[in-house]
Parts: C-alpha cells; sequence; structure tokens
C-alpha cells in the first residue's frame, strides 16, 4: 500500500539536508511510496492532514537550531499521525514532551540491544541486538513518558511514547538498518 | 559559512565541492597524500594532480603528506585541518563520502574535536544518480585505476561518458560492481567541471594493468582556456 510520508527535516543548513533528508526521500520512493519533504518551520495543518506517517530528521552534529525552535514542533502534541524522529528528531520528541535531554557523544557503529519494557511495539525489533550508526550528542535521560526498547550501555536509543504514537530513535537507520523505517512506515 | 574541501581530485570528492559552493563559500581544498598503497582514506592515483586542479578552480590548497598508517593518517588529517582553519578560517569541512562508516566516522570526530561543521553532500547517494549527476553537470572525468573484475585495462583513461555509464550499470546487475566504484573497484580523475575557470588537457600518461587491476598515471598535465 502506498503511504504519504511527510519528512520533517530538522536542518539549519541546506547542505545539511542532502545528507539528513534525501536519503530518507530515496529510501521511501524506492519502496514506492509518496514523499513530501518540508522544513520544520513551514509545517502547517495541510501538510499533516494528508500524511500517513511522518518522520523528523536528523542534522549535522554542530546544529542545534531545532532546540531552539521547539515551539515550532507543538503539532506533535495534537497529530495522531504516527511520527518517528531520527537523532535530532527523537531529541525533538522528548523535549516537546517536556524530557530532559543529557550530553553524550555517539559517532560511528555501536551495538544497540534490545530491551523487554515495550508492549505497544509500534517499532518492532527483529534482532534483539544490532550495529547501527550514530551520530549524536545529546539524548533522553530517564524517560518518563516513553518507554525504553533498545540501548546502547543502558542509554535509551530506541524511546516509545506511552500512549501517543510517538517513537525516537537517536541512530542513523537510514545508514546501517533501513528495514527499522520501513516497518515503521508499512506496518 | 568558509568550508574546506576534503579533496582527492575525483568524482565524488569535485562533485561534493560543487554541491558545496553553490551553498558556501570554499575556503580552499585539503589533500591528503598517502604514501601507502593500502590506505582506507586517501590512497588514489594521481593525488598528485589536485595541485593543477586547484589552479584550475583558482582555489588555495593545502597538501599533506601522510604515512597512510591505519589510524596515524587521522592525526595527518587532523593537522591539515587544523591548518586549513588557521590559514583560511573556516568553519566547516565538506567530504565526498558516500557509503564509508569507516571514513564517514572519522573524519565526524576530527571535526568535533575541532569544532568544525561536517558535510557530506553525497551521503547515501545512489551510485547510478551520482554517475548521472556527473554527466548532468557536465563533468570531464577519466577512468584513472580500475581493481575489479569484469573493469580491465580497456577502461582506463577512458571518459566517463553515457556509454560507460550504461556499462557500469549493466555490470553492477551481472557481476555486483558498484557502478561508482564505492566498494573500491575503479578511481577517478577530474578534468573540467562547472568550477573550473580552466580546463586539464593530459600531454603524457602511463598505463599500467595486471591481475585485473590497473592504474592510468598522468605523467603531465597542463591547463587550457575553456570556450
Amino acid at each position: 500500500m502506498v503511504t504519504n510520508v511527510l519528512i520533517v527535516s530538522t536542518c539549519s543548513d541546506p547542505l545539511s539536508n542532502l545528507e539528513f533528508v534525501k536519503p530518507l526521500s530515496a529510501l521511501l520512493e524506492r519502496h514506492g511510496h509518496v514523499v513530501k519533504e518540508i522544513h520544520y518551520r513551514d509545517v502547517n495543518s495541510q501538510n499533516l492532514a494528508r500524511a500517513d506517517k511522518i518522520l523528523i530528521s536528523g542534522t549535522s552534529l554542530k546544529d542545534f537550531e531545532y532546540l531552539k525552535d521547539i515551539d515550532r514542533f507543538e503539532w506533535i502534541l495534537s497529530t495522531r499521525v504516527p511520527i518517528l524522529g531520527i537523532c535530532a528528531g527523537c531529541h525533538v520528541l522528548g523535549v516537546a514532551m517536556k524530557e530532559t535531554l543529557e550530553e553524550t557523544l555517539l559517532i560511528g557503529k555501536y551495538l544497540v540491544k534490545k530491551t523487554n519494557a515495550v508492549k505497544t511495539a509500534r517499532l518492532p525489533l527483529r534482532s534483539s541486538a544490532f550495529e547501527a550508526y550514530f551520530l549524536t550528542s545529546r539524548f533522553v535521560k530517564h524517560p518518563k513518558h516513553f518507554d525504553t526498547s533498545a540501548t546502547v550501555n543502558d542509554m535509551p536509543v530506541i524511546i516509545e511514547h506511552r500512549t501517543l504514537p510517538l517513537v525516537g530513535c537517536l541512530f542513523h537507520p537510514e545508514v546501517l538498518n533501513p528495514d527499522l523505517i520501513m516497518t515503521f512506515i508499512e506496518q | 559559512m568558509k568550508l574546506a574541501v576534503l579533496f582527492s581530485g575525483g568524482k565524488d570528492s569535485t562533485l561534493a565541492l560543487f554541491k558545496a559552493s553553490k551553498v558556501h563559500e570554499i575556503g580552499c581544498l585539503v589533500s591528503l597524500c598517502s604514501q601507502n598503497e593500502e590506505s582506507y582514506m586517501f590512497h588514489v592515483p594521481n593525488i598528485h594532480l589536485t595541485e593543477l586542479q586547484a589552479r584550475a578552480m583558482e582555489l588555495p590548497l593545502i597538501t599533506v603528506k601522510t604515512s597512510g598508517i591505519k589510524e596515524e593518517e587521522l592525526k595527518d588529517l587532523k593537522a591539515a585541518l587544523l591548518l586549513a582553519k588557521k590559514e583560511h578560517d573556516i568553519q566547516g569541512v565538506v567530504t565526498g563520502a558516500v557509503r564509508s562508516v569507516y571514513q564517514a566516522q572519522r573524519i565526524q570526530k576530527i571535526c568535533h574535536q575541532l569544532d568544525l561543521w561536517c558535510f557530506n553532500p553525497l551521503w547515501l547517494l545512489d551510485q547510478m544518480k551520482l554517475l548521472q549527476e556527473v554527466l548532468k553537470y557536465q563533468f570531464t572525468v577519466i577512468i584513472s585505476g580500475v581493481f575489479s573484475y569484469p573493469l580491465d585495462q580497456s577502461f582506463l583513461g577512458r571518459v566517463i561518458d553515457e556509454q560507460i555509464v550504461k556499462i557500469l550499470g549493466d555490470f553492477q546487475s551481472q557481476y555486483g560492481v558498484n557502478p561508482a566504484g564505492e566498494g573500491g573497484e575503479l578511481e577517478t580523475t577530474v578534468l573540467d567541471a562547472p568550477m573550473f575557470k580552466r580546463k586539464i588537457v593530459i600531454t603524457d600518461s602511463v598505463t599500467k594493468y595486471a591481475h585485473h587491476a590497473g592504474v592510468y598515471m598522468i605523467k603531465s598535465a597542463e591547463l587550457v582556456e575553456k570556450w
């Protein structure tokens, strides 16, 4: 089934868009889905109404403009469209839900381990452990509104909101785990 | 933002430079000249040509020789980028990384340590699309190294045109060859591109080929005016 996917860019620099947004679009289009890319400052009710699924992209390691603009993401609280936040997108979901971000530094491949904490399984994980590519300097610490479905050294790296259809993924699944994105889109 | 481009003189770093130059100012090029043919990061044929390519684009070039020993070469890269930061006041670095997590993560770490932005405008780009962009923007690119069957001596020195792109696409289907050489199957050298104010003409070259691997070495070349 063709899905209309809205990709919300968190990139303040257009050059980062090529690195963090275009690969997501290309992946989804290869699987026959319809993609609309939009910068977070331009999201409106029409875009949201047309979307079946929403991805919030990552951005460059030095880019934190999206955190200064967190008010622009208020729509996350009201939309019922399932959202997958990737890296910066995961930060956005956490901060929008009043969680705390803690500094860390993960660059490169790390072993991700599945937990048994999640019952809803909005992003079912087929493997109990797998490698993933990280590029982040923040993570959501001790989330109060999310369950942790995967960790790296006890740090939450996949979080699922307990009541809303929100999934945060701290790593970049488009690099080594594209099947995770397709599971989220097609389930 | 003023950026340095990690520049090998091949199609990927030149296409990345082209894309970056549409958005930002290019402060300088940085080339690492590896002495080790087994270098995972930096070894390419005709790296010496970057000097002429930089002149063709009228961009400053920082060239640093590196032993090419695994991980040691990262110290040389860091030193080169630090020099670029001091001499050209760059705020970020552009790379032509497409798929290599090995390269990308190491460059990201160095940029983080030096408080530099890191841009990879070709990241995860489909390799056939990459080649089509090279044609679309009218780059003149020759194949300067082949390292995998069924690529043979006949490809060395050939300009990448529509016919070659089609052949490489067929090799992808038949043999699993990465058509843009991301798996190390081939290396390229750029002789002309939209940012080149003058183009490069090869005046002397030599081809070496044995056991399914070979290089097209440019012994001398010169800049000529573009029409």
